[in-house]
C-alpha cells in the first residue's frame, strides 16, 4: 500500500510499505478516507522528538471504513464508517476505567522509553514515534486499529467525513482542555493558539457556558476563523497589549481558565523568543514555551491553566513563583479521546460543532511534502492539510 | 547529512547510550543484600489474579511472588524478585549481551501478566515494520526490541 513516511528532518515521502495485519483479537483494519496533519507532527518532522526511524508512517487523526475485523471485535463490522481516537487505549486498566484513556497501561508496546524520560509511560498513539509505541500512522491507505471496540466510533449518517475527522483528535483535545480545565458558566476563558485545537478549545468553552472566550494568536486569518466559527473574541499578540486587554476584559481579575494550545515550538516576539530558540537549537532545552509562561502570568489568582500543546522534555524560565503564589491549578494531558468522541459526534450531528473549515487544503499522499510545508509555514491560509489516500 | 540531523543523531545515540549504560551497569548490591522487588499494579482482585499469574510461571529461574491488595481502588499489587541476588556490574552487561538477563525477563513477565489479567492478551506491535535498517536508527531499534524489558519497574 501507499503511505506517507518520515524520511528525516523535515522530509516526508510517499512509499510503498507492507499492508497492516490483524495482530490482536481486538484489532480492525481501516481503509483510510481522510487523515489530517497535526501541529504535533511538526515536532516529529523537526526532530524535536528524536524517536523516529526512517520509514515510519506519520498521521494520527483519521477516519475511514472498517475492512477487516479481529476475532474479538464486538462493536464493529466490515463496512462501518469509523472515526478513531488518536490515542490507543485498552479500556480495561485502572486509568481507562477512570476515563483517563491516554494514560492506558496496556496501549504502548514500548513503555521503557517514556518511563525513563517521564517516570511513567502514557498509552500508545498512531504515527507518533517509537516512544509512543511505534504504531504505523494513518497517512496511508490502510491502518491497523488495536482495541477497536474502545477507540473506534461509528460515524452517524448525517455527519460528513470532514466534520467527523476532527473528532479523532483536534475536537477531543480542545474539549478536554475546557472540560478538565474546569470551565463553568460565567467564566472568562483565554486560549493561546488559534490552530485547530485552539479553535476547538474555544468552541468547547463557549458550549460549556463561558461568558467570554478570548483567543490569542498572531495570524489574522486564524483569528478571524475563530471569531466566526467559535464565537470567540480575538487578540493578535503582535499588535495588541495582551496583558492590558485581558485585564480590561476581566475587570482586572484575569481569565478564570487559561488554555495553552500551542506546544513545544511556540513563537514569541522579542528577546524571549530568540532566547528560547537558541537554547532549543543548542539542545539546552527541549521545548519553547512562551504561551505557557504567559498563561500562568495572566491567569487570575486561584485560576486554572490547562496545557493542551504537546511538550516533550524540559523547559527553561518556568514561572514557578507565579504558579505557587497565585494558587494556580495547572493540568495537562494527552487527549482522552474515547471519553469525548461519542458526545462530539452527537454535537456534530446536531450542528453545534462544525469543523469543515479547518480542512483548508485537501491533497493526495503524493503531495505530502507540500502539504506539510504549507502547514508548517502557515502559507496560503493553511490551518490543516487533509490527505485523502 | 545536515547539521541538525547530526545533532539529533548525537542526542539519540548519546541518550540511548546513557539509558543503556545506566541499565547495563546495575549497581552491585550491598553485601548479603537480596534482590529488590519489581512491582506492578493490576486492575483486578487478588483472587482473580491468582497466586502466580502467567507468564510468571514460565520464568526459567526461581522467584518469589508477592500479591497483596493495593490501597484504595487500585486493584492488586503484583511483585516479583529473584530468590538469589540479581546480576550486577559486568554480569548485567553479559546477561544483556547474551539476552538472558533475569531482570529483563521479570519486567517483561510483569507487564505481560498485567495485560493478560486486564485485557486477556498482550498488545503486539505492527508487523511487518515499515522501517528499514539504518545506522542512525540502530540505537532506537535496539531500545524498542527491549522496550518491555527495560524501564523503571
Amino acid at each position: 500500500m501507499k503511505a506517507l513516511c518520515w524520511e528525516g528532518v523535515n522530509k516526508v515521502a510517499p512509499r510503498d510499505v507492507p499492508d497492516p495485519q490483524i495482530r490482536n483479537s481486538g484489532d480492525v483494519i481501516v481503509r483510510v478516507r481522510q487523515s489530517v496533519t497535526c501541529g504535533s507532527d511538526l515536532h516529529l518532522l523537526g526532530g524535536y522528538i528524536p524517536f523516529m526511524r526512517q520509514g515510519d508512517v506519520l498521521g494520527h487523526e483519521f477516519l475511514g471504513d472498517v475492512v477487516e475485523v479481529g476475532a474479538g471485535v464486538r462493536r464493529h463490522a466490515v463496512g462501518d464508517r469509523v472515526v478513531v481516537s488518536s490515542f490507543i487505549a485498552c479500556g480495561q486498566c485502572w486509568y481507562c476505567q477512570r476515563q483517563e484513556f491516554s494514560l492506558c497501561d496496556n496501549g504502548n508496546t514500548n513503555p521503557a522509553i517514556t518511563e525513563q524520560m517521564w517516570g511513567a509511560a502514557p498509552g500508545g498513539c498512531f504515527g507518533y514515534s517509537h516512544a509512543m509505541g511505534g504504531n504505523a500512522g494513518s497517512h496511508a491507505e490502510y491502518v491497523r486499529v488495536p482495541f477497536a471496540d474502545v477507540g473506534a466510533f461509528t460515524v452517524p449518517d448525517g455527519v460528513s467525513d470532514t466534520r467527523a475527522l476532527f473528532a479523532s483528535d483536534s475536537a477531543a483535545t480542545g474539549w478536554m482542555g475546557a472540560d478538565l480545565g474546569g470551565v463553568r458558566p460565567g467564566d472568562v476563558v483565554a486560549v493561546w493558539g488559534a490552530g485547530a485545537v485552539g479553535q476547538m478549545a474555544a468552541r468547547a468553552a463557549m458550549l460549556l457556558g463561558a461568558e467570554r472566550v478570548i483567543c490569542i494568536d498572531r495570524y489574522d486569518y486564524r483569528l478571524a476563523m475563530t471569531a466566526r466559527h467559535a464565537g470567540a473574541e480575538t487578540l493578535n499578540y503582535e499588535r495588541d497589549d495582551i496583558g492590558g486587554e485581558l485585564l480590561e476584559r476581566t475587570g482586572g481579575r484575569g481569565p478564570d481558565v487559561c488554555i495553552e494550545a500551542v506546544g513545544m515550538e511556540a513563537h514569541a516576539p522579542g528577546p524571549q523568543g530568540a532566547y528560547d530558540m537558541v537554547k532549543q537549537q543548542l539542545r539546552l532545552q527541549t521545548d519553547r514555551t512562551a504561551p505557557l509562561r504567559a498563561a500562568i502570568y495572566h491567569c487570575r489568582k486561584g485560576g486554572t491553566v490547562f496545557v493542551l500543546g504537546v511538550f516533550a522534555g524540559a523547559v527553561d524560565k518556568f514561572p514557578l513563583g507565579a504558579l505557587m503564589n497565585k494558587g494556580l491549578t495547572v493540568r495537562g494531558a494527552q487527549m482522552h479521546g474515547q471519553r469525548y468522541i461519542p458526545m462530539l459526534l452527537e454535537r456534530m450531528a446536531r450542528g453545534e460543532l462544525v469543523t469543515e473549515h479547518l480542512a483548508t487544503h485537501m491533497m493526495s499522499l503524493d503531495d505530502g511534502q507540500r502539504g506539510y510545508d504549507i502547514f508548517k509555514d502557515k502559507a496560503d491560509g493553511c490551518v490543516r492539510t487533509v490527505f485523502t489516500p | 547529512m545536515n547539521r541538525t540531523l547530526l545533532g539529533i543523531t548525537a542526542v539519540v545515540v548519546g541518550g540511548a547510550g546513557v539509558v543503556v549504560g545506566r541499565r547495563m551497569l546495575r549497581p552491585e548490591p550491598a553485601a548479603g543484600g537480596r534482590a529488590r522487588w519489581h512491582s506492578i499494579t493490576v486492575n483486578c482482585s487478588p483472587e482473580r489474579l491468582g497466586p502466580k499469574p502467567p507468564p510468571l510461571d514460565e520464568l526459567g529461574f526461581p522467584v518469589e511472588v508477592r500479591i497483596r491488595p493495593a490501597p484504595g481502588d487500585h486493584g492488586t499489587e503484583l511483585a516479583v524478585r529473584m530468590t538469589g541476588p540479581e546480576p550486577a556490574g559486568a554480569a548485567t552487561v553479559l546477561g544483556k549481551l547474551r539476552d538472558d538477563d533475569p531482570v529483563r525477563a521479570i519486567r517483561r513477565a510483569l507487564r505481560e501478566a498485567r495485560s493478560l489479567a486486564e485485557v486477556g492478551e498482550v498488545l503486539l506491535p505492527d508487523t511487518p515494520p515499515t522501517t528499514g535498517r539504518t545506522l542512525t536508527g540502530a540505537p532506537l531499534a535496539y531500545a524498542t526490541r527491549h522496550a518491555r524489558e527495560e524501564g523503571r519497574l
